[in-house]
C-alpha cells in the first residue's frame, strides 16, 4: 500500500506540475490581423507598402516569406488543413486555374472604379471560369531588341528581316522555347488555347490549320532564319552589342546584360543610341501576341480568412503608390495604369510595356502543364530541320496533348 | 530468451529476487524520482497545450488521442514495475507517429482521389463554389458605403448610388436595401448644384470632391467606423446580401468584400444546405454530389459538373483498376517496368563485377601500396550521391560536356537527351558511385575466407579462374546475398539518381496519356503524378502505384532470401 500512495502522490505532483508549466494559450485572436505569404525573394519590394497600409488601418499584418518554387502547393496543403494565410502574394498568374480548382483561392471582386485603374490584360490574366481570383500587381513580357547601327528602323513585319539577322530567346535544339517562338506562332493565328470572354479554355487552339502553317513555316525557314539552337546566352548579349545579330527577341532580364556586357565583350551599350526595343513584328500576318506573365495577389478561401481586410490590403498593393515602389525598388512594369505612366519615364520599361501591348496572358489553366514539353520539343524538331514530315509531327503533338488534358 | 534483462553469461547465478527486482526496476533513489517527475511533467505541460489547441480548433479525435496517449505514458512511468514498458514506450510512439502513421495514410489515400481536382472536403469544396456562386451584374448600381449605427447598436451600410445620387441603408436582418430620400435629395442637390456643401440636418455627406459626395449618416442611423470591429463582424458584414427583390434570392443582390464599394450581383448557383445541392439560376438545373467527388448534374456520373473544384472521397480499386486498365498508361507503364528491371539489375550486377575484381586485385599479397589504392577506391562512395550527379551531368552535357569535348574529342553525343545514350549514361554513373560499396563489402567478406582453402585448392592443381569460381564465390555470396537484394532494393526505387541526371526524360514527343521519359523508373513516373503531372497532380493514383512497387520488391526480396537459403545449404 506504501507504494500506492506514493504512486498517487506522483501521479498528482506530475499533472499538478504539468498543468502549472502549460502556458495558458493565447485566446484566439479575434481583432483583426492578416497573415500574408509572399515569395521570399521578393518580400522586401512588398514590406514597405504592407507596413504603410497596416499603419494607416491599424491591422497586424505578419509578411511571412514562402519559397516561390513550393508556395503553390504548400498553399493546397495548408488551406484546407486550417493553417493558410488570408493572403498570397508576389504569386504567379498562371496559378490561377491549378489553386481556384483546388478550392483554396474564393473571388476577389473589384468594384469597376478599382478595376479601369489596371491594365486590362494583367486582369484578365488572374481570370478564371468567368471569375477574378486575383489582382495583378506588375507584368512582364518579351519585345523585339534591335542593335540600332545596323538596323536604325524598327521592323514592321517579320518578312523584313533576312536570314541570320534573328535570334528568339535561346532556344534549346532539344527542348526548343515555346516561350519565346510565341508571338510568332500566335501571328499565324493559332493561340495555344481558345479563350473567351471568361478567359482561357482547355481546348487547344493550335491544332487547326493555322497551326499547321506555322508548322510549315517554321520548318521553310529552319535555323537559317530563326538563328542556331543552342547559340547561348553569352554569344547572344555579344552579339546584339556587336551587331552581328540584328534582332533578338528577349525580355527586360536581359537588359542588364546587354547595357554592360560580359567577359566576351565589355563595351557599355545605351538604350536608343546603341540599342533598342520595339514591338514584335508580325511574321504570319496576324497580330504577334507575346505572353505576358503577371504576379499578383490571391485571397485564401478558408473560414478564418479576414474578407474585408484582406481585400482592402489587395487593393491598397495594385494602387498606384505600390506600383510605383515596385518600379522603384525592382524596375518592374506596374500593373497600375497611373504608377506606369510614371515608370514609363524609363526608358526601358517604357519601351518593353509599350511592346508589350498587345501580350496576352499566359494560360492559366491546369491543363497548360500538360503543353510546355511536348510542344517544345516538337517546334525544336522541327526549326532544326530533325523533322521529315512537320505537318505530321504537329499533329502528332496536338493529339498527345489532347488526350493528356483529357486524362 | 524469456527475459531480455536477464541475458548474459552469469545467468544461471542471478537469483529470482535480483531477476524480479531487475524487472520492477529496483527501489527508486529520491533524485531518479524527482527527474522522472519533472521530465513527465514538461512532457505532460506540452501535451496539455496540445490539447488546448486542438480542442480550440474542434478536433475531437485528435484532443482523445493526445489525452490517452498522456494517460497512458503517465500510467507506465509511474507504476512500479514493467520495465520493459518503460525502454520500448518511447520507440513505440515514434514508430507509431513516424512510421505507421505514414504507412496508413498513404496506404489510405491509394483508395481516395485526393489530388489537384480533390484537394479538400466537400465542406472546402462547398464554400469555394459558393464564393464563386455569383457574378457582377455589368452596368449595374455599384454604392459607395460608409458603416452607420442603428438606434439599437447594430452596424447597418449607408450606401450610395455615385451616378444618380440616390441613398439607401441596409437592412440587414430582412436581407434589403431601403431608400433614404432625405439623404438622395441633399445628394442629388450636391450634383445638380455644383455645389461642395456637405451635411443638411436630415442627412449628413461628405465632398468627394467632382460635384460628387456620399452619405455618411442619417436620422437614426449615426456614422459608424470600421476599427474597432472584431474579424467575425467583419465577415459578417462581408457575407451580407441585400437583394433588390427580397422576394426574390435567385436575383440581384447588393454586397460589399471590402466595405468600401457594393457592387451588385447576379445570383448564379443557389446553395441548399439541407438537401446539399446546388441550382443553376439560368436553367434549373439542379447539381448533387456525384461518388466521384464533383457536383454533378442530378448527381449522374456523366452529368456536366457545376464546377471543376472538387473534394476528396473514397474510391475503392478505382486507381488500382486505372494501372491496370488504363489504355494510355499501359504502353509507357510496361516500357517503365521492364527499364527498372534492367536498370536495378545491370546496376547490381556492374558495380558487384567491379567491386568484386577490384577487391581480388587488391587482395592479392603482392600488391603494393594497397591501403592507398584502398582509400582512392573508396572516395565516390564518400561524397554525397546528389553532388555526384551533379557533376556527371555536366560531364555529360552534350555541347559543352567533358566527356564528349576532352575524351571523345568534340564528339556530340546527345548523353543525357536521347533514349540509348541516356540509359548507358545513368548505368555508368551509378557504376561509379556504387562500385565502393561492393569493393568494400567483397573485400571484407574474401578475407573473411580462410587461406587453407585456397591454399589446399592449389594443391589440388585447381587454376585461379576455378579457385574463384568453385570455392570463393559460393562462400563470399552466402554472406553477400542480402546485401546484393538489398542493394536492388535500393537502385529499384533510386529516385536521386535518375532525377538528377535525367529527371525521367528524354521525353518522346508523341507518346500518348502520360508522360513517360526515356529514363523513367518506376518510382519518378510516380513522383511525377503525384507533383507534376500533365493534368494536375494525383496524388491517390501515386499513392496506390507506391503500394504496388512496395508489393514488387517485397515479393522479390522474399523469393531472393528463400533462394539465399539454399546457398548456404550448399556450404
Amino acid at each position: 500500500m506504501k507504494i500506492r500512495k506514493s504512486s498517487i502522490a506522483a501521479a498528482v505532483a506530475t499533472l499538478a506540475a504539468g498543468a502549472m508549466l502549460a502556458v495558458s494559450t493565447p485566446a484566439i485572436a479575434d481583432t483583426p490581423n492578416l497573415l500574408v505569404w509572399v515569395d521570399s525573394a521578393r518580400k522586401a519590394d512588398f514590406s514597405g507598402p504592407v507596413a504603410d497600409w497596416a499603419k494607416a488601418n491599424g491591422v497586424t499584418v505578419t509578411l511571412t516569406g514562402k519559397d516561390f518554387g513550393t508556395v503553390r502547393d504548400a498553399l493546397k496543403t495548408a488551406v484546407p488543413a486550417g493553417t493558410g494565410p488570408d493572403l498570397l502574394i508576389a504569386a504567379a498568374h498562371d496559378w490561377t486555374g491549378n489553386l481556384a480548382a483546388a478550392g483554396v483561392l474564393r473571388p476577389v471582386t473589384l468594384s469597376a472604379a478599382t478595376s479601369s485603374t489596371l491594365a486590362s490584360n494583367a486582369l484578365q490574366a488572374f481570370l478564371f471560369n468567368g471569375k477574378q481570383y486575383g489582382v495583378p500587381f506588375y507584368t512582364e513580357n518579351i519585345a523585339l531588341v534591335r542593335n540600332l547601327k545596323k538596323a536604325p528602323k524598327a521592323p514592321t513585319t517579320g518578312a523584313q528581316i533576312k536570314n541570320g539577322e534573328l535570334l528568339i530567346g535561346t532556344y534549346g535544339a532539344v527542348g526548343g522555347d515555346p516561350y519565346h517562338f510565341y508571338p510568332v506562332q500566335s501571328s499565324f493565328g493559332a493561340p495555344v488555347f481558345d479563350s473567351t470572354s471568361k478567359g482561357w479554355t482547355s481546348t487547344l487552339g493550335m491544332d487547326g490549320k493555322e497551326g499547321l502553317t506555322f508548322a510549315k513555316y517554321l520548318a521553310t525557314k529552319g535555323q537559317a532564319f530563326f538563328g542556331k539552337a543552342d547559340f547561348g546566352w553569352d554569344n547572344a548579349i555579344c552579339g546584339i552589342k556587336n551587331g552581328t545579330l540584328k534582332y533578338w527577341i528577349t525580355g527586360p532580364w536581359a537588359v542588364s546584360s546587354i547595357e554592360n556586357g560580359n567577359s566576351k565583350c565589355t563595351a557599355k551599350s545605351v538604350i536608343n543610341k546603341d540599342y533598342a526595343v520595339s514591338a514584335i513584328p508580325s511574321f504570319g500576318g496576324q497580330t504577334a501576341r507575346q505572353f505576358m506573365g503577371a504576379k499578383g495577389g490571391f485571397i485564401t478561401n478558408s473560414p478564418s480568412t479576414d474578407v474585408v481586410n484582406a481585400t482592402q490590403l489587395l487593393t491598397y498593393l495594385a494602387g498606384k503608390e505600390a506600383g510605383i515602389n515596385y518600379f522603384n525598388l525592382d524596375n518592374f512594369t506596374p500593373a497600375n495604369k497611373a504608377a506606369l505612366a510614371v515608370a514609363s519615364s524609363d526608358p526601358v520599361l517604357g519601351a518593353f510595356a509599350a511592346a508589350g501591348k498587345n501580350a496576352v496572358p499566359m494560360p492559366n489553366i491546369v491543363a497548360m502543364d500538360s503543353v510546355w514539353d511536348k510542344w517544345g520539343k516538337t517546334e525544336a524538331k522541327i526549326v532544326t530541320g530533325k523533322s521529315t514530315n512537320p505537318s505530321a509531327d504537329w499533329t502528332a503533338m496536338t493529339t498527345a496533348i489532347t488526350a493528356l488534358i483529357k486524362g | 530468451m524469456t527475459n531480455p534483462f536477464a541475458g548474459g553469461p552469469d545467468r544461471s547465478n542471478i537469483n529470482r529476487k535480483s531477476v524480479k527486482q531487475l524487472y520492477d526496476g529496483g527501489t527508486p533513489s529520491l533524485r531518479g524520482t524527482i527527474i522522472k517527475i519533472a521530465l513527465l511533467a514538461i512532457l505532460d505541460a506540452v501535451t496539455i497545450f496540445v490539447t488546448f489547441i486542438l480542442f480550440m480548433r474542434h478536433l475531437w479525435l485528435a484532443v482523445g488521442i493526445a489525452v490517452v496517449a498522456m494517460l497512458i505514458i503517465n500510467w507506465l512511468y509511474l507504476r512500479r514495475g514493467g520495465l520493459p514498458a518503460k525502454y520500448l514506450a518511447p520507440g513505440v510512439v515514434l514508430l507509431i507517429a513516424f512510421q505507421i502513421y505514414v504507412l496508413f495514410f498513404s496506404a489510405y489515400t491509394a483508395f481516395t482521389n485526393y489530388g489537384s481536382f480533390h484537394n479538400g472536403d466537400q465542406k472546402l469544396a462547398v464554400s469555394a463554389i459558393r464564393a464563386a456562386g455569383y457574378g457582377v451584374v455589368d452596368g449595374a448600381p455599384q454604392y459607395d458605403v460608409h458603416l452607420v449605427k442603428t438606434e439599437k447598436g447594430s452596424i447597418e451600410f449607408l450606401l450610395t448610388d455615385p451616378v444618380n445620387g440616390k441613398v439607401f441603408v441596409g437592412d440587414s436582418a430582412n436581407e434589403k436595401l431601403v431608400e433614404i430620400p432625405a439623404c438622395s435629395t441633399a445628394i442629388a442637390d450636391i450634383i445638380k448644384n455644383n455645389s461642395t456643401s456637405v451635411s443638411t440636418a436630415d442627412c449628413e455627406t461628405v465632398s468627394l470632391g467632382d460635384n460628387l459626395a456620399d452619405a455618411v449618416s442619417a436620422p437614426g442611423y449615426a456614422a459608424a467606423e470600421q476599427k474597432g470591429l472584431s474579424k467575425a463582424k467583419l465577415n459578417t458584414l462581408a457575407a451580407t446580401r441585400l437583394y433588390v427583390d427580397p422576394a426574390n434570392h435567385e436575383g440581384q443582390f447588393v454586397k460589399t468584400d471590402d466595405l468600401m464599394v457594393a457592387i451588385t450581383y447576379q445570383t448564379e448557383l443557389v446553395w441548399d444546405a439541407k438537401n446539399i445541392t446546388f441550382t443553376r439560376v439560368t436553367d434549373g438545373v439542379v447539381f448533387k454530389a456525384a461518388e466521384d467527388g464533383y457536383f454533378r448534374a442530378e448527381g449522374k456520373a456523366d452529368g456536366e459538373k457545376v464546377s471543376d473544384i472538387g473534394w476528396r472521397v473514397e474510391v475503392g480499386f478505382k486507381n488500382f483498376q486505372t494501372i491496370f486498365t488504363d489504355k494510355n498508361l499501359r504502353a509507357p507503364l510496361l516500357k517503365i517496368i521492364s527499364w527498372t528491371f534492367i536498370f536495378a539489375g545491370s546496376s547490381v550486377l556492374t558495380t558487384f563485377i567491379a567491386g568484386l575484381a577490384i577487391a581480388l586485385l587488391f587482395n592479392d599479397e603482392r600488391m603494393k601500396f594497397k591501403r592507398v589504392y584502398r582509400s582512392l577506391m573508396i572516395l565516390p562512395y564518400a561524397f554525397p550521391a546528389f553532388l555526384s550527379a551533379y557533376v556527371w551531368r555536366g560531364l555529360l552535357n552534350t555541347d559543352q560536356g567533358f566527356i564528349n569535348n576532352v575524351i571523345l574529342g568534340g564528339n556530340h553525343i546527345p548523353w543525357l537527351t536521347e533514349e540509348l545514350p541516356a540509359r548507358s549514361a545513368i548505368l555508368l554513373v551509378n557504376l561509379w558511385l556504387g562500385f565502393p560499396y561492393m569493393f568494400l563489402i567483397t573485400t571484407g567478406a574474401l578475407q573473411a575466407i580462410p587461406a587453407e582453402l585456397t591454399e589446399s585448392a592449389t594443391i589440388d592443381g585447381a587454376t585461379p579462374w576455378q579457385i574463384l569460381r568453385q570455392i570463393k564465390l559460393p562462400l563470399l555470396l552466402v554472406s553477400i546475398a542480402p546485401l546484393l537484394i538489398s542493394s536492388f532494393a535500393f537502385n529499384f526505387n533510386n529516385f536521386t539518381l535518375i532525377y538528377l541526371l535525367t529527371k525521367g526524360g528524354p521525353m518522346d514527343s508523341a507518346t500518348s496519356g502520360y508522360d513517360a521519359g526515356g529514363t523513367d523508373i518506376l518510382i519518378t513516373f510516380v513522383y511525377k503524378i503525384a507533383f507534376s503531372g500533365g493534368h494536375g497532380q494525383d496524388y491517390g493514383l501515386a499513392s496506390a502505384f507506391s503500394i504496388l512497387i512496395f508489393i514488387v520488391v517485397a515479393t522479390f526480396s522474399l523469393v531472393s532470401f528463400r533462394r539465399t537459403r539454399t546457398l548456404e545449404d550448399v556450404n
